[in-house]
Parts: C-alpha cells; structure tokens; sequence
C-alpha cells in the first residue's frame, strides 16, 4: 500500500467493568488503516468489533476503560491524549459513524434536516440557514428523494432505507477522512442493503474517505472492502486482502466463518 | 386529533358531573342543616328557622333539590352563601381568580427552577454536589405545606420585613395606588405564598424530571449526537431535554391535585383570599352552598388542567400527533 | 435505610411508651400565668404552650395519634382499595367501569378538598373519624393498582388450574393472586404513609382534624400560628417530629422499592 497510514491502532483493550465482574471486550487489538482504503473488520457477535468501534470514537458506556498500554494514533496524533473539547472536533468532522439502528440512533422528536444541519453548525457553520441547505444538499446525494420536502419530516414518517441513508448524510457532511460504519446494513432489508451498499461504494469513489466496515456479513466484505480483518473472543486472528481470505484463509476460525456462509451452488 | 380532543373532553365532563353528585350527596347527607349554628341564638325561635329552611328549598327532599341544584348550576347560579350574606357565583368571582394567580405563578416559577435543577442534576450525575442536592430536594418535600408556608412567615417576613406576610394587597394604600403601583402592591403580597408553593412544586418536578433525563441519556440518539461531535451539555440539554419534555407535562398535570391541596393550606396562613381559604371558612360556618361550589371549583380545575397537560402532551410529541 | 428504619423504631417507641416517658399530663393546664409559653429550658425541654401545657409531654403523647391515625388509616385504605380493585379486576364489565369512574371522580377531586368536604358533612371528628374519614379517600389509588393486577393475573395458568379444580373466587384471589400483590400493597402503603401524616397534621392544624385537648403534631402547631417567630418552639418541635417520621418513611418505602421492582416487572 502506498497510501499513508491513517489511523494506527496498537495493543487496544477495551474493559467492561460492572457489579458482575470485569469483562474484556477487547483484548490487545493491532491494524491499521490507510488513507483512502476500505477495510472490513469481520465477526460474529459478541467478538468486541463494536467496542472497537466505540473505542475509537471514545463514545464508550459509562462503564468502560481503555486500557493503559492502549495506543491509537489517527492522522499523526494521539487520540487518546486528547482532552474532550479536541476529541468533539474531531468527531464528526475528521472520524464519523454510521450507526446500526437507524431507528433509534435518531434524536426521535427532532426533524431529520435539522439533525444533519446540526453537524454542520457543530463545525464552524454559523448560518442556519446554510447548515439547512448544505442538510438538504447532502440528504439528496444520499440518494433521498426530494429532499427538500423530507427534510422537514420526523424520523418516523420515513421508511428504514431512507433512515440509514440520513444517518449516512450526517456522518458525511464534513467530508471526514475516515467513516466507521457499524453494521450499517442489518437492519435493513435485502434489497435496501444492496442500494445502501452501492451509495457506500459510490460515496467512498467520490470522496476518496477510508470506510472501517464493522460487520458480520462476509456478503458486505466481498462486496466493498479491499482488506479484511477477522476478530474472535477480543482479537484479531487474521488480517489480510479479501482475496486472500476468501480463497486462501490462514486462520482455521475464518476458514469456519467463510463454511458457515450459506451458498446457492450445491458443492462443498 | 379532533376525535382525541372530544373524547377527552367528554370524559372530562362525564368526571365533573361524577364530582358534583359525589359533593352532593356527601355534603347534603350531613346531619343538622346550614343553620343549626343559629339555634343557639335565643332570638331565632324554630319558626324562623323553619321559615328559612323553607326559603332555602332545603326542606325539599334530596333528589328535587338536587335536580333544582343542577338546574341552577346551568344557568350560572350557584346558590347563596349564608355566612357571607352573597351570591356563591359572586364570591366565586372574587376569590377564583386569585387562587388562580397564586397557583398559576407557583407552577410556572416552580416548573422552571425544577427543570433547571433536574437537568442541572442529569448533566452533572455522580458528583457531590448532585447528590446533595437531591438528598435537600428530598428533604424538602418531606416537609408538609403547611410547616413550609409557617416557616416562610417566621423568617423573611416577620424577622426582617422583607415582604407583606397577609393578604392579597395593603389594605390602607392599595385604592389610592396606580394601575402599576396596585400590580406591584399584589405583587409583593405574592411573592411568599406563591413562593412556598413553588418551593414544594419546584422540588416534585426536579426529583420526577432527573429520572426521566437519566433515562433518556442512555439512549442511542445520544450516541448519536456525540459521534457528531457534540459536547456534554449539546447531548444533553438539545437532544435528551427535548424528550424529555413530553413526560414532564404529564407530570404537571398530575401534580395539580397536590399543588391545589399546598394552595388551600398556604391560603389560610398567608391569608390569601383564595377559593382554599374560602373553603375553609366554609367548613367552619357550615355553608353548604359555598362548600360545594369550592369542591366543584377545585375538581373543575384539576380536570381540565390534566386533559389540557395530555393535550398539549400529545402536541409536543411528533410520533402522537400524526396518529392521532 | 438502616438508619432511617432506627428512626422510624424510636418513634412508634417513644409513642407506645408515651404514659411511662413523658414528663408532664399533655393536657394538664396549671393555672399559673407564668407558665404560659415558655422557651425551652431544664424543666421544660420543649418549653409551653399558650396554655401552659408541656410541649415535650404533647409531643410525645402526639406520636401516639398521629402515628395511629396514619397507621390504621394507611391500612383501611389498602384493605379498602385491594377489595374494590379485585372485584373491579374480577368482575369486569359494568361492575369495573363503574368502579374505575368512581376512582377517576375521586382521583380528580384534591384529596384535601374531598377531606374538607367530608369534614363539612359530619362535623367535629373524633380520633376514629378521622381514622375513617382518611382511610375513605385513601384506597382509589390502591384499586387501580389491585385491579390491574388482577386483570393481568386472571388469565395466567395457575389461576386457572386452580379454577379448573372447582375453587370458588375468593380463595383463588387469596391463596393466589393476593401473595403476589403483597410487595406492591407495602411499598405503596410505606408510601402512604408519608401522605398521610403531614395530611392528619394539616386538617388538625386547620381545626378540622383532631380536636384539642387530645394532643396531635398538627394541632399542637396551630397555637402558635399566629406569631411563629414569637413561640417558635412550639411550631419546631412537632414540626421536626413530622419532618423526621415523614423522611424515615419515604426513605424506607423508597429502598422498598427499588427492591421489588425490579424484580417483580418481569412479565411479558
């Protein structure tokens, strides 16, 4: 890869810590991403994929801890250095997230515009106007239809597909140089997921942005990423192009994933 | 929604009607009459008092005076008040609108500072200086309205004369005032009764409105907010305030009953003339009709005071207003 | 919580041993003027009323009513409200819409209100008719509770295996339905009671409760109503009383609960 190293992730450890117990929901996690590289990071549920995902965005649950010997460097700086007020710069303007459930992940008495507009006013947009009409702007490149009329609406006057594609809208408004999607598609039916994947695809083409893709669905993998990275019980066991996984896999566990993925043809 | 405004008014009327046989039947099946306290007068020999009991309609039986009682009740005529020697409906226009005042400047400074304090605790969560305040919000509401109002009395006032402790105005000046100077003098005679209230209201609400802010800031959209690059109080004030509000009407709407039954009590000590204290010197004078015309006063206002908090309720929740 | 239950134990101890602890007859009026309100001092802790009575002695023997009339009233009203809420829940039909009205006219009327109303009809109470009278506007939130309860649990299996066996109604709603309504019926009744002491100190404090010389917290306050800051000691003391038992018992009935709750919501 000649492309610059974007976000370097080293020995990352994520506890839960609750009444119960300490939990380690990630247990000494290595990659890195490049600029501009769409990279998978795959598992079944339960792995930590997602508190690694938190993790990098530090929007954890009150009840977890980084650990000490965590290291997360994203464009040369030290994210875990950062007081709060230079983190809420970062986010959503530098690193964003597309949530997986569209349904819950918007604020549900707020109108969708204005929840796109908000990132815009986050980061230096002093006019609201102009916040709303940049909302607009990306809501239709995000592939909504007229947009200007949906804008106005609340999240549950719009359908699952349209939902996800407003959560996109927000997470891409500043144009960020890296964008962690959350198993953005599970929530969605299978016919949306295609579209939604083709918008993914298309946006990332235009944009030039690295994608983390957050996913158990070997389908997304295939379909988007350029690298892949199996997590198991709180680790990566194996880290490499897509090719290689699906045809060649190192790791017995992924070799695993890959027969559990239901196929059409008969063999194997 | 107009389908949802109707039936909630119907049910609101059908409650009323329920309330004013209830108070009848309860007031009229007393024993003694509204002028047994006059037997002791050696002037009123028991032909007068059959003469009044007469001119009253209170020697009628139950059901016709209570078909009379409704009938009169249509037109607006509320009986009269043997121990003020006025109409009812008359003595119900001068005092309503005062408690009126009292209870609609307590709710609105009450809700406020409860707001404020409940967000205020929501943000700043696990602190000292939140728990703290919720152990006095506790202690607070521990304390009878009467004690609170009697304790307000003791201190600003009678110590250091800060504000009037009785009445609604200064008896000697107020007439000679101008329009501004007659506010200002209510005003001031307000500010202690309808601040004790607002103590208590201010206390119930922040207790009601930290919880349901606490419930909401684990809420995804919260995340959502902070992935966006949102700071604390953004999260917290514009996205979990906001739905929160909708709750927090519900809870004003419940807290009516409570707030008239602190307004009766503060009436009587600051000598606010309310419909509570009216009320009160009711019970004591035995006036049936001003006892009655106090209870349907207060059940009127706490019911139409809930349909109008599930209403507005209803209005402020998006998700409610297209369905219904 | 401990500590609050230890209040609430010194309290019902002081009230039961009012004849053996107080110093003074609560009621014992010696001529002498200059006994009349007294600050506090060795011989009269508490210091006198306006009719040269013991604080301290009123304020003990008044435990002693304002506890009872609370206690007793708390459990009329539950007793009241459980048997008109499981026959409302058991009935159904016109029976429970009836019932359910009535719950609303009553909900919807101030409690203090209905109280005054009641105290209008009847004249001056003994201790017994106040017991009575606020045990009667007590129970409709207790019915909504127990009819719910028995609306939900009318239709589970072991209700009706018992029905099946040929059990008449009454028992299966005892040996039943009632046991797992018990938690519910303490931490509201707990609750109640912090209602219903300040509720008896005010109507006593009005003149409408319990009538003088029968020493109550609330009509002990009301001789000195008229100048608070002069006689203060004779608004403080009972006052402190009431503030005391009225924080122990929230508290207790708070903790109580917490305890049940989330435990018992578990239902589909």
């Amino acid at each position: 890869m000649t492309a610059p190293v974007l976000l370097d992730v080293r020995d990352l450890v994520v506890t839960y810590v609750s009444d119960a117990g300490a939990v380690r929901a990630v247990d000494g996690v290595s990659f890195a991403v490049h600029a501009g590289e769409t990279v998978a990071l795959v598992g079944e549920s339960g792995c930590g994929k997602t508190s690694v995902a938190f993790a990098l965005m530090r929007v954890m649950a009150p009840g977890a801890r980084i650990g000490a010997g965590s290291r997360i460097t994203f464009d040369g700086a030290d994210l875990l250095a950062l007081d709060e007020r230079a983190m809420c710069d970062l986010r959503g303007r530098k690193i964003s997230m597309i949530f997986q459930e569209p349904a819950s992940a918007l604020n549900p008495v707020m109108k969708v515009g204005a929840q796109v507009a908000e990132v815009a006013l986050l980061h230096g947009e002093r006019s609201k106007r102009a916040a709303w009409d940049r909302a607009v702007a990306m809501l239709d490149r995000t592939g909504i239809a007229d947009a200007a009329r949906r804008a106005h609406q609340y999240p549950h006057e719009l359908s699952g597909g349209m939902r996800q594609r407003v959560l996109i809208a927000m997470a891409l408004m500043m144009r960020p140089a890296l964008v962690i999607a959350d198993e953005p598609t599970s929530a969605l039916d299978v016919t949306v997921q295609a579209q939604i994947l083709d918008l993914l695809r298309d946006l990332q083409r235009e944009t030039g942005m690295a994608v983390l893709f957050i996913t158990h669905d070997f389908g997304v993998v295939a379909e988007l990423c350029s690298r892949a990275m199996v997590m198991r019980a709180g680790r990566i066991v194996e880290d490499a192009p897509v090719d290689r996984i699906f045809h060649a896999p190192a790791d017995p566990y992924t070799a695993e994933l890959l027969r559990a993925v239901p196929r059409l043809t008969a063999d194997r | 929604m107009r389908r949802f405004l109707l039936a909630r008014g119907a049910q609101a009327l059908a409650v009323i009607a329920l309330v004013a046989t209830l108070a009848f039947t309860l007031v009229h099946l007393a024993p003694g009459d509204p002028f047994a306290a006059s037997l002791d007068d050696p002037t009123n020999t028991a032909a007068l008092h059959a003469q009044q009991m007469h001119r009253w309609g209170y020697d009628q039986p139950l059901p016709v005076q209570y078909l009379k009682w409704l009938g009169n009740l249509a037109r607006g005529e509320f009986g009269w008040s043997h121990s003020r020697n006025r109409r009812v409906a008359d003595v119900l226009l001068e005092t309503v609108p005062r408690t009126f005042l009292l209870m609609g400047a307590a709710l609105v400074a009450g809700v406020l500072a409860g707001l404020a304090l409940g967000t205020w605790q929501a943000a700043r969560r696990g602190t000292p200086a939140e728990r703290a305040s919720g152990t006095l919000a506790t202690a607070v509401l521990s304390v009878p309205e009467f004690l609170v109002a009697l304790a307000a009395l003791a201190l600003p006032a009678a110590r250091w004369h800060l504000f009037p402790v009785s009445g609604i105005a200064d008896p000697a000046m107020h007439d000679s005032m101008s329009a501004i100077g007659r506010a200002w003098d209510v005003t001031r005679h307000l500010v202690l009764p309808a601040g004790t209230l607002a103590l208590l209201t201010a206390a119930g609400v922040s207790r009601y409105h930290r919880s349901a802010m606490l419930a909401m800031l684990p809420e995804e959209f919260v995340r959502t907010a902070r992935a966006k690059g949102a700071g604390e109080y953004t999260a917290v004030v514009r996205h979990a305030l906001r739905n929160a509000l909708g709750p927090l009407i519900t809870i004003v709407g419940l807290l009516l009953p409570t707030l008239f039954g602190g307004a009766v009590f503060v009436e009587t000590i600051f000598s606010w003339p309310g419909v509570g204290r009216m009320m009160v010197e009711a019970v004591g004078g035995n006036d049936y009709p001003l006892v009655l015309a106090g209870v349907l006063v207060g059940s009127v206002l706490v019911v139409l005071g809930s349909a109008l908090a599930d209403v507005l309720s209803a209005l402020a929740d998006p998700r409610l207003r297209i369905e219904a | 919580m401990k500590f609050a239950a230890a209040v609430l134990v010194l309290f019902v101890v002081v009230a039961v041993a009012a004849p053996a602890i107080a110093p003074h007859d609560p009621r014992a009026t010696p001529q002498s003027e200059t006994q009349k309100n007294l600050p506090p001092s060795g011989a009269h802790p508490f210091g006198t009323d306006q009719y040269s009575r013991d604080v301290l002695s009123r304020v003990i023997y008044g435990a002693r009513v304002s506890l009872g009339v609370a206690v007793v009233a708390v459990m009329l009203a539950l007793t009241l409200g459980a048997a008109i809420g499981a026959v409302a829940g058991y009935a159904g039909g016109w029976t429970d819409i009836i019932c359910m009205r009535v719950v609303d006219a009553m909900l919807s009327v101030p409690r203090v209100l209905l109280l005054l109303v009641l105290v209008a009809s009847t004249g001056p109470l003994t201790v017994g008719g106040i017991i009575v009278l606020l045990g009667c506007t007590g129970w409709p939130g207790t019915s909504r509770l127990v009819r719910g309860e028995v609306r939900l649990l009318k239709e589970r299996d072991y209700v009706l295996a018992s029905r099946a066996t040929g059990t008449p109604e009454w028992r299966v709603f005892v040996l039943h339905v009632l046991p797992g309504l018990v938690p519910q019926l303490l931490v509201t009744g707990t609750l109640a009671l912090a209602t219903v002491i300040p509720l008896e100190a005010g109507l006593s404090f009005l003149g409408l409760g319990v009538q003088p010389p029968t020493a109550s917290w609330g009509n002990i306050i009301s001789d000195a109503a008229g100048r608070p800051g002069d006689t203060w000691w004779v608004v403080l003391f009972p006052g402190l009383a009431i503030v005391c038992t009225v924080l122990a018992v929230n508290t207790i009935g708070e903790r109580l609960r917490e305890r049940i709750d989330p435990r018992g919501r578990s239902r589909t």
